[in-house]
């Protein structure tokens, strides 16, 4: 086993990479998921603490209609999806959050639901936003199949053979989820309401779980419906290869109504970014790495390299993003096959030597070494959700200081230019979701959400001069009402540093992939496929042992698992 | 009016509260108030929906492009004046008084952030109530009296020496409010939605909205 990292660096900022450095959206729409992502946290303590799984109920026709439920027990408690699926037909599948109908519907039940529960959950969840919810569910979530994959594999496996791999390596998964609410959505459960149970404090834990148990009930419906053809014509269908099952993650098509959520929760954002550069700063620490440490490194990105071979997107950006990580790979392995030096000075050379897609793979991946040693910085992702009080005592002068600390990047954009105002983020009427639309082309501006922050600081900004040094800011506020929140997200940002998009988010060439990319890396995503400049496709769990696979052997470092179409 | 209450998760109280606040004019940083205010308060078992809307309509008035503004409340609002107590950070010993404000129980979270112990009362002509807050990180209160006054109040917030010798109020973690309450909230809301255009039906928001 690798040497054990030195302890967090408990909040110090000595040896972190600066929030001007890593808080840029150029940067932060090529991170990786690490061992810090929230998928990987999931399975970590379903291993570590013997979690048990069971399909505790099939009610399945041979069309693939009916529900199902399925249950982890994760020791104190149980947590069951409740899925139901669908006879939908073609023309009613749709991506878009304007989609009325799906393949299949799920929720996650606190506890073990008995048949009233059921009977509600069926008059509700497949209704999604039309339905509610109640404080016993904790997500709510739905899925389409993969138009390409579900019949070939269903008519492959009824016909006795494999599917063909290469069709599957370039989808990746059999359905897609369209939205996974958690935490209140729809009338579910508080988060604040579980953030004391450890088995779905870390972030996104319930929202995980259920992703992972439907990627398990998927396997099981495609592997129902090809047995259920089967026997309807007097044969018997094949058993889908396990491998084959391993390699294949639920898809997931993201927009812009995630994008908000990293300029409205900057407690949470500083969290998770400090707990990764924290990881980082304590290998980089440490002056003698231990060559089976950095011999795993070195294979880690030979699998990585064979993987990015098989990434497919149409994006003209992200093709040469994924063009430029495969070449960093080429010689990120050269550098670590000419032998130990330090994590330092690998990472050093990397800033000059790879692209940003190379150098954030690195960053992640010299952290598997030491997965097992991360917990306590993992423990500090998850924040309380109470609102943050302005100081109103602190001075004028203080406040400007602050202000010149911390967003000097705000301070230098010239926003009376209309490139720099270029967006207007606002919610539309028809389905109350989070849109972009163009200030000058668009009649929105009146309705602009706040999520312009360095905008909003730079007009703070301009007003403090006229305003004695020493005068606490509680007078100002009264004064300037409408700066209020202004004056609010500078004290935030002040404790929490790396809670801010260092980067002006209204911009005419802002690319609200870099906002998703962001957030979904420490989701755990892969195989980030833009297909437009507004959202993307990703797999979620591909390379994860199934449930009833789950062990210390197969969990460990599973994005590394190579598929059959990945070159294992 | 429904006397079946629709159950709502904190968030979404909040949520709505942000909206609501924002929709009826309120600055941003003044509709943050609103949601924090509105949350607390429900998250003690007490009507801060309710309340907000009460404050929404007893202080806004139309204005000629159909929006609203907070502009014709008198004197401060209970989420100005909440505010700026916070701000401030105390109360002086011979305590605060205001004289008219709607929606008094939203003014609750703000003094139980402070440190020490403190009476809330409100009343007018019809009914009184009077909330204990024992302040600082983990606030306590004791309720006595009828908290849904209707129109404006005569708020006190006094220091006093002691807290109540009986359990202080469970927690609560769902909010409640009166289905016509509810859609006049969202009505509040609705105002910070923009219509949907050709253009915005076009950009959508990608293949997953």
């Amino acid at each position: 086993m690798a040497k054990r990292v030195s302890p967090p660096l408990a909040g110090a900022m000595s040896g972190l990479r600066s929030p001007s450095k890593v808080m840029r959206l150029e940067r932060m729409g090529c991170f990786h998921a690490s061992p810090l992502s929230f998928m990987r946290q999931l399975t970590a303590r379903a291993v570590r603490d013997d979690w048990q799984f069971a399909i505790a109920d099939w009610q399945v026709d041979a069309q693939g209609v009916g529900h199902a439920v399925l249950r982890a027990q994760t020791g104190a408690r149980t947590y069951s999806l409740v899925a139901f699926f669908h006879d939908l037909p073609d023309e009613l599948r749709s991506d878009r959050v304007i989609a009325t109908a799906w393949d299949a519907t799920f929720t996650l039940f606190d506890g073990v639901p008995d048949a009233a529960d059921l009977a509600r959950l069926a008059a509700n969840v497949p209704v999604q936003e039309a339905g509610r919810i109640s404080e016993t569910e904790l997500t709510l979530s739905r899925a389409n199949r993969s138009v390409r994959l579900w019949e070939k594999v269903v008519s492959a496996l009824a016909g006795g053979h494999q599917p063909d791999t290469d069709e599957l390596g370039e989808v990746g998964y059999l359905m897609r989820t369209t939205a996974v609410y958690g935490s209140g959505k729809f009338g579910a459960a508080d988060y604040d309401t579980i953030s004391t149970r450890a088995e779905v404090a870390a972030p996104f834990q319930a929202e995980m779980l259920t992703v992972y148990l439907i990627r398990w009930a998927v396997t099981e419906l495609v592997q129902h419906m090809a047995r259920a053809r089967a026997a309807a014509q007097g044969t018997k269908a094949a058993t889908l290869d396990p491998d084959i099952a391993r390699g294949l993650g639920i898809g997931n098509s993201t927009g812009l109504g995630m994008a908000p959520f990293l300029m409205t929760h900057p407690k949470l954002i500083n969290a998770w970014i400090s707990a990764r550069e924290t990881a980082l700063a304590s290998v980089r620490a440490q002056n003698d790495p231990d060559p089976e440490a950095w011999a795993l490194v070195l294979t880690l990105a030979q699998i990585m390299s064979a993987k990015v071979a098989t990434w497919r997107t149409d994006h003209p950006r992200q093709q040469v993003r994924d063009a430029g990580l495969a070449d960093d790979l080429v010689r990120i392995i050269t550098r670590l096959g000419a032998g130990v030096t330090t994590w330092d000075a690998l990472i050093n050379w990397a800033e000059t030597a790879l692209t940003l897609e190379g150098q954030e793979w690195l960053v992640s991946a010299i952290l598997e070494p030491y997965a097992a040693q991360l917990e306590e910085i993992a423990a500090e992702m998850s924040v309380p959700t109470e609102a943050h009080r302005i100081d109103g005592q602190m001075t004028v002068g203080a406040l400007k200081a602050l202000i010149a600390h911390h967003y000097p990047w705000a301070i230098a954009i010239d926003w009376a230019a209309a490139e720099a105002q270029a967006r207007v983020w606002y919610t539309s009427a028809e389905k109350l979701e989070p849109r972009l639309g163009e200030r000058s082309e668009e009649p929105v501006a009146d309705y602009e959400q706040p999520l312009a922050p360095g905008r909003d600081i730079a007009k703070l900004h301009a007003m403090l001069p006229a305003w004695p040094e020493d005068a606490p800011v509680a007078a100002f506020a009264l004064a300037n009402p409408a700066l209020r929140h202004a004056l609010r997200r500078v004290q935030i940002i002040a404790e929490h540093p790396f809670g801010e998009i260092q980067d002006n988010t209204i911009a005419a060439d802002m690319m609200p992939i870099d906002l998703l990319r962001a957030k979904l890396s420490f989701f755990g995503a892969q195989r980030f496929d833009p297909r437009s400049d507004r959202w993307l496709r990703i797999c979620m769990f591909a390379g994860a042992p199934l449930p009833p696979d789950l062990s210390a052997q197969s969990e460990c470092r599973w994005p590394y698992w190579q598929a059959p179409w990945e070159g294992a | 009016m429904s006397l079946t209450l629709r159950e709502m998760s904190l968030s979404e109280a909040g949520a709505l509260a942000f909206k609501a606040a924002r929709g009826a004019g309120m600055d941003w940083g003044l509709a943050e108030e609103a949601r924090a205010s509105v949350t607390w308060v429900n998250s003690r078992g007490l009507p801060g929906l309710a309340a907000l809307l009460s404050v929404l309509e007893a202080g806004l008035k139309p204005l000629p492009g159909g929006g609203h503004s907070p502009a014709g409340v008198v004197g401060l609002s209970v989420l100005h004046a909440g505010a700026a107590l916070s701000d401030h950070g105390r109360i002086p010993p011979e305590g605060l008084h205001l004289p008219a404000v709607v929606g008094a129980v939203l003014m609750v979270p703000f003094v139980a952030h402070l440190p020490g112990v403190y009476s809330v009362q409100w009343g007018t002509s019809d009914a009184a109530a009077q909330v204990t807050v024992r302040g600082g990180a983990e606030p306590c209160l004791w309720c006595a009296g009828s908290l849904e006054t209707d129109g404006a109040a005569r708020v006190s917030i006094t220091p006093l020496a002691d807290t109540p010798t009986g359990a202080p109020i469970a927690r609560s973690t769902r909010a409640f409010v009166h289905p016509d309450q509810l859609n006049r909230l969202e009505g509040f809301a609705a105002a910070t939605y923009a219509p949907a255009t050709e253009a915005s039906r076009a950009r959508g928001a990608g293949g997953a909205d």
